[in-house]
């Protein structure tokens, strides 16, 4: 059975950007804006 | 499957025709959502807001759709194969997630474009198209270096 290779520096880095941009996504749309913002 | 490198070459240079001009749909955005955030000009304002749809609609849409079909081919007609590097995968996340929002934003620009004909300036100003232009142009910036520089690094899938 074959090892899978550990994931390169700069795919760690992107997960992480990936993340923390999800977080601050899902926070603007708790805080109300999401779609729909400015049509009442 | 791969493909001979003539018909190879054709598929790169449609992805890449595709890819760059939804690239320039999306700067054609920005500047159009910054001019009907920022203009004094009442007329300019809605005229910037009514333009957005079309733009969303006959440039965003089909170029996306275009860019994404064309690197699927190009990614499954090439050694590079869809999950076997990470660049490839990281590109079409992105390329996914990039359509997805734009898909469901032509409501939002519809919505946009119906308030530029009754409301008024202020109720019709909206950081929103310029927020959202800019956050796309970034990722399919990042996009455009991970296709050029083609960093390392093998998923381990075949």
């Amino acid at each position: 059975m074959t090892e899978k290779p550990p994931a390169p520096t700069w795919v760690k880095v992107f997960a992480i950007v990936a993340v923390l941009v999800a977080l601050v996504v899902v926070a603007l749309l708790l805080a109300g804006h999401g779609p729909g913002e400015h049509f009442g | 499957m791969t493909m001979p490198p003539g018909v190879r070459k054709a598929a790169l240079v449609t992805h890449v025709g595709c890819s760059v001009g939804w690239l320039g749909a999306i700067a054609t955005s920005l500047v159009v959502a910054a001019v009907g955030l920022a203009s004094a000009d009442d007329r300019v304002v809605r005229a910037a807001y009514l333009l957005l749809e079309p733009i969303g609609w006959v440039a965003l849409v089909p170029l996306s759709l275009a860019s994404l079909a064309t690197g699927l081919v190009q990614s499954l007609g090439t050694s590079w194969g869809l999950f076997r590097h990470y660049w490839v995968v990281a590109k079409l996340v992105m390329n996914l997630l990039a359509v997805g929002v734009l898909l469901l934003y032509t409501q939002t620009l519809g919505n946009l474009a119906d308030l530029a004909q009754t409301a008024t300036t202020a109720e019709l100003r909206s950081p929103s198209p310029v927020v959202h232009a800019a956050a796309a142009a970034a990722l399919l910036l990042v996009a455009l270096v991970l296709s050029v520089y083609k960093p390392r690094g093998l998923t381990g899938r075949p």
